[in-house]
């Protein structure tokens, strides 16, 4: 049987990738706790024998365009391109088999989810977290899943029906017959307010409570908040973390890492089973 | 109820194709940065939209309506230029944020 083994979230802004600026010696500081965070997910993840990673991330209008812009999209191809501001920097294997798996079970469940089987690119929403990860993992041969969950372009998917995708996934995982070992990552957030006039600002305050909540397992309450309290907190991205939230079925959280940084509440979560 | 990342409305769909393109294709970008009144142009840009990009005002596009994402590419990956802390002072970032409660 097939089972999710755990799960975690972290941000996946590009400059946790690499720092297009320069900046002081305690930024630097802080960014690689940041990191060393993110693969200290990689190594536990590594000591747990996972096989596929399940991601969920939220296009930034880069995959996808005004043209046709998916709320959510489960990739089923054999593999992807994984890019940071359009530039690849990975080319990672798809678990297809489990995906198609997730894509008729959710629909059965009445999540209607669209598919992809060939995609151009999926960008830093996913690429940032798991290029730290993979490395933490000493880059063993660990599939991923890339689910696209939109919390950025209104009108988005609200939190309870990213944890109620969440449960449905863990659903879909346990009664599978297969054998994977999955972890599921949320990415994104905390708070920051990208391209808008409010850029500069960290709700310090507004990630508290929700790191909080998270601390004690108390996810649910989360879900009642909507989308004109996640943007004007800069937290337009925690459906991602809801969702693997809901998967694992988290009984409480540890902090790995917060940081109000200038531009972003930077936070790593590993969510206990 | 403030929504920040909000729906595209379709009068700009011309402005948000250009910044897509700008991300997504590098022959574009590049053609862009050396001509963008040809490039606006392709894209059938109004006179009104042509002004708005070579602003760089991207303060100035969101109160306007075009997309938070569209306007990284609009303004910094058009011209090159990302904003550090000091620059984002300078161009008027940083403005207060919405009315919020927290309720414990």
């Amino acid at each position: 049987m097939a089972r999710i083994v755990g799960g975690a979230a972290g941000p996946h802004s590009p400059v946790v990738y690499k720092l297009p600026w320069e900046e002081s010696g305690d930024y630097v500081a802080e960014m690689e706790k940041v990191r060393g965070a993110l693969k200290e997910i990689g190594r536990r993840i590594g000591e747990s024998n996972v096989d596929t990673i399940l991601v969920f991330g939220a296009d930034h209008v880069q995959s996808f365009w005004f043209g046709c812009f998916p709320q959510m999209m489960l990739f089923t191809g054999e593999e992807a391109d994984y890019s940071i501001g359009g530039n690849k920097i990975m080319r990672l294997k798809n678990n297809r088999e489990l995906a198609e798996e997730l894509l008729f079970g959710l629909v059965e469940e009445e999540f209607d989810v669209g598919f992809s089987q060939e995609i151009d690119f999926f960008d830093h929403p996913f690429t940032v977290p798991l290029y730290w990860i993979l490395q933490g993992a000493d880059n063993r041969d660990i599939k991923v899943i890339p689910f696209q969950l939109n919390t950025n372009v209104h009108p988005r998917v609200k939190l309870q029906r990213c944890y109620k995708l969440g449960q449905s996934v863990r659903r879909i995982i346990e009664n599978s017959r297969r054998n994977d070992k999955v972890f599921i990552i949320g990415t994104g957030g905390l708070s920051h307010y990208p391209g808008t006039p409010y850029y500069g600002n960290v709700d310090e305050e507004a990630d508290m409570f929700i790191v909080e909540k998270l601390r004690e397992g108390r996810v649910r309450e989360l879900t009642d908040l909507g989308y004109d309290w996640l943007d004007a907190t800069g937290n337009h991205e925690l459906g991602s973390w809801i969702a693997a939230a809901g998967a694992v079925d988290v009984k409480s959280t540890e902090v790995m890492t917060y940081w109000k940084a200038w531009n972003n509440g930077y936070c790593v979560v590993w969510f206990n089973v | 109820m403030v929504i920040i990342f909000r729906y595209p409305p379709l009068k700009h769909i011309r402005l948000h194709k250009l910044g897509y393109s700008i991300f997504r294709d590098p022959d574009v970008r590049e053609r862009f940065k050396q001509d963008p009144y040809k490039v606006m142009d392709e894209f059938g840009l109004t006179e009104e939209e042509k002004q708005l990009v070579m602003s760089r005002d991207g303060v100035k596009m969101y109160d306007l309506g075009i997309q938070p994402y569209i306007i990284f590419a609009l303004v910094w990956q058009a011209f090159g230029d990302w904003p550090s802390r000091e620059k984002i002072k300078q161009l008027g970032y940083g403005r207060s944020i919405p009315q919020r409660t927290i309720e414990r």
